[in-house]
């Protein structure tokens, strides 16, 4: 078992959206869409650039929000080049943003410091 | 009466693998795998880190264990045990480590109401870009008062539960679901589920002292202790996932798959009795558990609120109990089904539930699973598969809990 955590930017969420069907998905009978790969994705939706402010219960200033659409990846048992190197799947290294912290999100129990690529 | 060819009791397991009772020879032994760890009740009560692939053995429903088996979630509430820090007290006071939580270290803090208008500690999140259903639950332990309560405010409107820890109920709701568990040691799992809309200007969740009668009327210095906050964007309750930090955290889906081939002889006769905890469902026709001989398979799957029907190869639209079939999340079931080429039985908690006759030849169960598309959660505490067509006296018995 081989796991490496990945934290990537697209320009949008259409982007991330084709860049995880592109892992694998299938359909049921039901027409429901499931991934039919084993690695944990989870959308965190598009950048947070200033959080709202409240007073009390009212809005004093809203969400800004850019461009970015964030998501983080727990890659399970990716298989090795021909020089024997784990790296992205294909079409994913380019949008990677490498951080020297945890970030905003982490899957329970494992670093990203530890894990990434 | 016939020995199962397949029996799973929880109890053996290793990393990426839950030992079955039967077949001795391992044959029907499940692969198991989850790729983050996750939590779960151990059999002293206290909830505890699971490490990635090994399977969770569960003991919140009792002293007999059950295999834990959930897609994956999000805790998006940071600071999960720490009300101090990323949430907001509004007429009220937290003090920090004030007792031992439910994982057993002393880390629950102390709620405190110091005015009796809506005394609260409460966290804004991100109003979703669609429409989403979002579950907030809170660990909480009486010190004094025995009421205590959730809301969300969405810009326009409070939505409440409110909780009565004396009598373990809920007292009342304006929410799309509310729920209570009870847990070790004086403490309780309360949670409320409520969809947001895009259209919302507000996404807060908010804990609350309550008198009982509104939730948003305390009582000055009936104290609570408080741990554990979870807010989900899922329409149920999944196990806790802790964030030590402000950042959200995610745990993995988990799958579990066997392949007993070697074990059945009659094709297309089989009875499968399954004693099992539903949990709840995201998406229709999402399976539990699918029953399959490797090309065709049968599935209990959720369908509409509280609903739940066997569907799949040789069966009418409707499954095998056509909507006659509904549970309540978090409640213990034993349900059963048998059959032959031509006839169809289904049984739950003792009783008959449907008896009808097949489109098709059923699948010769020769592998079950909790792998394959949609999948929802549940807890199995025993499942068992006979190569025989049993009688509907024989099927209530075996379903008699």
């Amino acid at each position: 078992m081989g796991l490496h955590i990945g934290k990537y930017r697209f320009n949008s969420k259409e982007q991330a959206e084709s860049k995880i069907e592109g892992l694998g998905i299938a359909q049921d009978e039901n027409g429901n869409n499931y991934p039919t790969h084993k690695h944990t994705v989870t959308k965190l939706g598009y950048e947070v650039l200033e959080e709202a402010v409240y007073d009390e219960e009212e809005v004093i200033s809203e969400t800004i929000f850019g461009d970015g659409y964030l998501v983080d990846v727990l890659w399970r048992d990716l298989e090795a080049d021909e020089n024997e190197e784990i790296d992205h799947p294909y079409g994913w290294k380019s949008y990677e943003v490498d951080i020297n912290n945890e970030g905003i999100h982490g899957f329970l129990g494992l670093k990203y410091q530890d894990l990434k690529f | 009466m016939a020995t199962p060819t397949l029996t799973m009791i929880p109890s053996g397991y290793k990393a990426e693998k839950v030992y079955s009772v039967l077949p001795t020879n391992g044959d029907g032994d499940f692969t198991f795998d989850r790729n983050s760890p996750g939590t779960r009740v151990n059999k002293d009560g206290l909830i505890e880190q699971v490490a990635t692939d090994v399977p969770r053995l569960d003991y919140s429903d009792g002293s007999c264990p059950s295999l834990l088996l959930e897609p994956t979630s999000t805790n998006l509430a940071g600071y999960s045990e720490d009300f101090s820090q990323g949430w907001s007290a509004g007429n009220s006071t937290v003090t920090t480590n004030q007792t031992t939580s439910p994982g057993g270290d002393l880390t629950a803090d102390k709620f405190i109401p110091t005015n009796t208008n809506q005394p609260r500690v409460e966290r804004a999140f991100t109003v979703p870009a669609t429409n989403t259903t979002f579950t907030f639950s809170v660990f909480v332990k009486k010190i004094s008062t025995p009421y205590v309560a959730i809301a969300l405010f969405d810009g326009s409107d409070n939505i409440d539960a409110i909780f009565n820890l004396d009598t373990k109920a809920v007292v009342s709701s304006s929410s799309e679901d509310a729920s209570i568990k009870e847990m070790n040691n004086g403490w309780f799992r309360i949670s409320m589920t409520q969809t947001v809309l895009s259209t919302d200007t507000d996404n807060i969740w908010k804990i609350l002292n309550s008198n009982g009668s509104s939730a948003f009327v305390g009582v000055i210095g009936e104290e609570t202790f408080i741990w554990g906050a979870q807010l989900e964007e899922l329409p149920y309750l999944s196990s806790y996932i802790p964030t030590p930090t402000n950042s959200s955290a995610s745990r993995s889906a988990e799958t579990f798959s066997n392949d007993f081939s070697s074990q059945p002889t009659v094709a297309n006769t089989n009875t499968v009795v399954l004693k099992f905890i539903p949990m709840g469902f995201s998406t229709d026709f999402y399976e539990l558990l699918r029953f399959s001989d490797g090309t065709n398979e049968i599935a209990l799957e959720g369908f509409q609120t509280n609903n739940y029907d066997v569907y799949g190869s040789g069966l009418v639209g409707g499954g095998m109990t056509a909507g006659s079939l509904s549970l309540n999340a978090g409640s213990i079931n034993t349900i059963s089904f048998s059959y032959s080429g031509t006839s169809l039985r289904f049984s739950h908690n003792g009783s008959t539930i449907a008896i009808n006759t097949p489109t098709g030849n059923l699948p010769t169960i020769t592998e079950v699973s909790h792998s394959v598309g949609g999948l929802s959660p549940i807890k199995i505490l025993d499942l068992r598969v006979y190569n025989d067509f049993k009688t509907q006296e024989e099927l209530n018995t075996l379903t008699t809990i």
